[in-house]
C-alpha cells in the first residue's frame, strides 16, 4: 500500500534520512521505533508530502505522493496525526472533528463517521462546543485521532502518540489503535515505546541515525539480541 | 473636564479606535495566516486612494457614493490579491526575511508608481461635503464622517467574525493562523486560505483608503504609511497573535491618540503626540511583553 524506496531527505547540510526503504501492506499495523532524532517524523512528514525529498521515492498505492500537494495526498487516503497532536487550541473540538473532513464531499458518510469517533471516543461528544485548549492531554490525543479518522484515511500514520502521556492513558491510546486495527485500518506507528509497539504491530522496523538498522516480525526482534541490548533494557 | 467634553473624547476616541482597528485587523489577519508582516499593506489602502481620485475626476462624480465605494473596495482587492498572486506566492517558501524584503521591495515599488503617475503632492479628491456635515447635541458636536467610520468598523468586524466562526472556510481560516502546517495536513488548500487573507485585508484596506480620504480630503503617496504603522502598532500592542487583540490594540491605540491630544494641548505639545504614543507603547510592553490579548501560546493540560 505504501512503499519507501531509497528515501533520502536533507535539512539544510544534516542529513535526516539516508536511503530508507520500507513498506506497509493493505491491513497491517507497522512500528517504527528508534531513539529520538532518529529521522522517524521525518519519514512521515515526507509520506504526508508536507517536506520536500532529495532522493527516493515514497508511493502509495502504486503512485508517488512527492510533487503532490499535502491536501492532494489526504485526500488520496492518507492520514497523518504529527507528534505533540497539533490540534486547534483556540478552536471548539466540533470544530477541530470538522476541519478532519475538509477533502470530505460526502456529507452523510461523513456524519457516519462523526457517530463512529463519538463510539470510539464518547468523551469527544461531551466537549464538542469547548476550546480544545481546555482539554486534557490524552483526551487531545483521541481528539487528534478522531479528527485523522474523519478524513477516512486507508492509511493511518500516527507519530509518538504516546508523547508526554500518563501510563493509564497510553493504555487507552493502545486500546483504540487495536480497535482500529480490528476494523482492517491500516496503521503506520511511529514510536519510542518500543514494547507497547512490538505488542501491536505486525511487523517492526528500527530506525537509527536516519538508517533501518533492523527489520522483522516482533517475534524476529524480541529474540534478536542486538535489538533487545538496545531497547527492551531500558524502556 | 466637564460631561459633554468627556463625551466628545470618547466619541473621537471610538473613531479612531474604529478606523485603526481596521487597518490593524488586515495587518494581523495576514500575519497569522503567513506569518508575513506586509509592510505593503499601506499600499493597498493607497490604491485604494488612488482609486477615488480616478472615480471622481474621469467617470463620475462622488454623489453616486454607492458605486465609488464599491469601486474603491474592488480595486483594492484587486491589488491585495496581485500582491499575493505576483509578489509573495513566489517566495511563500522561502525564510521570513526574504519575504519581508519583497514587501518592502513592493511598497516601494507602488509608492514611486503613485509619484510619477501623480506626483508626490496630494491631490485633491472630490467627495462633497460629507467630511464637513456634523451632528450637534447641546455641546457636543459628532462628525458625520465619524458616525459612517464607527458604522462600518461595527458592520466589518461582525461580518467577519461572523465569518470566521459560522462557515467552513472561516473555520479553516482560524485553524491556518494558528497552525498552518497543521491545517495542511488536514486538506486545506494553503493556496485558497491565503488568497481569502488578502481577499478580506483588501475588503478592509478599500474601507480605509474610503475613511482616510473622507478625512483628509485628498490622496497623497504617503497616504498609506501613517494607517499602517499605527495599525502595526495597534497589532504588537493587542499581542500579534489574535484578531480580537488586533481590534482591543486598535481602540486602545484610538483612545490614547485623542487623550495625548487633549493633555499635550494644554502645554503647547500636541506636535509631539506621535513620540508620546510611542512612549506609552514602548511602556507598556516592558511590563507586559505578550501585549493585551495573549493567543496562541496556550499551555496545554497534560
Amino acid at each position: 500500500m505504501l512503499a519507501i524506496e531509497n528515501l533520502v531527505v536533507r535539512y539544510g547540510s544534516i542529513l535526516a534520512l539516508r536511503g530508507i526503504s520500507l513498506e506497509v501492506n493493505e491491513g497491517e499495523v507497522v512500528g517504527v521505533i528508534g531513539p529520538n532524532g532518529a529521522g522517524k517524523s521525518t519519514m512521515l512528514m515526507a509520506s504526508a508530502a508536507a517536506i520536500p525529498v532529495a532522493e527516493g521515492d515514497i508511493r502509495f498505492e502504486g503512485e508517488t505522493v512527492l510533487k503532490e500537494r499535502p491536501e492532494k495526498v489526504v485526500e488520496r487516503g492518507i492520514s497523518l496525526v504529527p507528534e505533540g497532536r497539533h490540534i486547534f487550541h483556540r478552536l471548539t473540538v466540533g470544530e477541530n472533528l470538522e476541519l478532519g473532513a475538509t477533502t470530505r464531499t460526502d456529507a452523510a458518510a461523513v456524519e457516519e463517521d462523526r457517530a463512529r469517533v463519538f463510539e470510539l471516543f464518547p468523551i469527544l461528544k461531551e466537549y464538542l462546543g469547548t476550546p480544545a485548549g481546555k482539554l486534557s492531554g490524552g483526551e487531545q490525543q483521541m481528539l487528534a485521532i478522531g479528527r485523522a479518522l474523519l478524513a477516512r484515511p486507508r492509511l493511518l500514520m500516527l507519530d509518538e502518540p504516546s508523547l508526554g502521556l500518563a501510563p493509564v492513558v497510553i493504555d487507552r491510546v493502545f486500546e483504540t489503535l487495536e480497535q482500529l486495527r480490528k476494523t482492517g485500518m491500516t496503521i503506520l506507528l511511529v514510536e519510542q515505546h518500543a514494547e507497547r509497539t512490538l505488542d501491536l504491530a505486525d511487523r517492526v522496523y528500527v530506525l537509527r541515525t536516519g538508517s533501518i538498522e533492523l527489520a522483522g516480525t516482533p517475534e524476529d526482534l524480541a529474540g534478536n539480541p542486538q535489538f533487545e541490548k538496545a531497547f527492551l533494557g531500558f524502556v | 473636564m466637564d460631561p459633554s467634553e468627556v463625551a466628545q473624547n470618547a466619541i473621537d476616541a471610538a473613531a479612531r479606535g474604529s478606523f485603526l482597528a481596521l487597518v490593524a485587523l488586515g495587518v494581523a489577519l495576514l500575519f497569522g495566516i503567513m506569518n508575513l508582516v506586509n509592510f505593503a499593506y499601506g499600499e493597498v489602502i493607497l490604491a485604494g486612494g488612488y482609486a477615488m481620485l480616478i472615480f471622481t475626476t474621469w467617470f463620475l462624480d462622488a454623489s453616486v457614493w454607492p458605486l465609488l465605494i464599491i469601486w474603491t473596495v474592488v480595486v483594492a482587492i484587486v491589488f491585495a490579491l496581485a500582491q499575493e498572486r505576483l509578489a509573495f506566492r513566489p517566495v511563500r517558501h522561502a525564510d521570513p526575511t526574504t519575504m519581508l524584503v519583497t514587501s518592502f521591495a513592493v511598497s516601494v515599488l507602488l509608492v514611486n508608481i503613485a509619484i510619477v503617475v501623480w506626483s508626490g503632492l496630494a491631490r485633491p479628491v472630490e467627495i462633497g461635503g460629507v467630511t464637513l456635515e456634523q451632528f450637534t447635541a447641546g455641546e457636543i458636536r459628532i462628525r458625520k464622517l465619524d458616525v459612517i467610520t464607527l458604522g462600518a468598523a461595527a458592520f466589518l468586524l461582525l461580518s467577519l467574525t461572523a465569518f470566521l466562526k459560522r462557515t467552513s472556510l472561516g473555520i479553516q481560516m482560524r485553524a491556518a493562523s494558528e497552525d498552518f502546517r497543521m491545517s495542511q495536513l488536514l486538506g486545506v488548500p494553503a493556496n485558497r486560505v491565503i488568497a481569502t487573507a488578502f481577499f478580506i485585508a483588501g475588503i478592509l484596506a478599500g474601507s480605509v483608503a474610503l475613511i482616510t480620504v473622507g478625512n483628509q480630503g485628498s490622496s497623497s503617496p504617503g497616504m498609506g504609511l501613517f494607517p499602517l504603522i499605527f495599525g502595526l502598532v495597534a497589532v504588537v500592542l493587542g499581542g500579534m497573535t489574535s484578531l480580537i487583540g488586533a481590534v482591543v490594540g486598535g481602540f486602545v491605540l484610538g483612545g490614547l491618540i485623542v487623550g495625548l491630544e487633549q493633555g499635550l494641548a494644554t502645554y503647547g505639545m500636541e506636535r509631539f503626540r506621535d513620540a508620546f504614543v510611542f512612549l506609552a507603547v514602548i511602556v507598556m510592553l516592558v511590563f507586559r511583553p505578550q501585549g493585551l490579548v495573549v493567543g496562541r501560546a496556550i499551555r496545554e493540560r497534560v
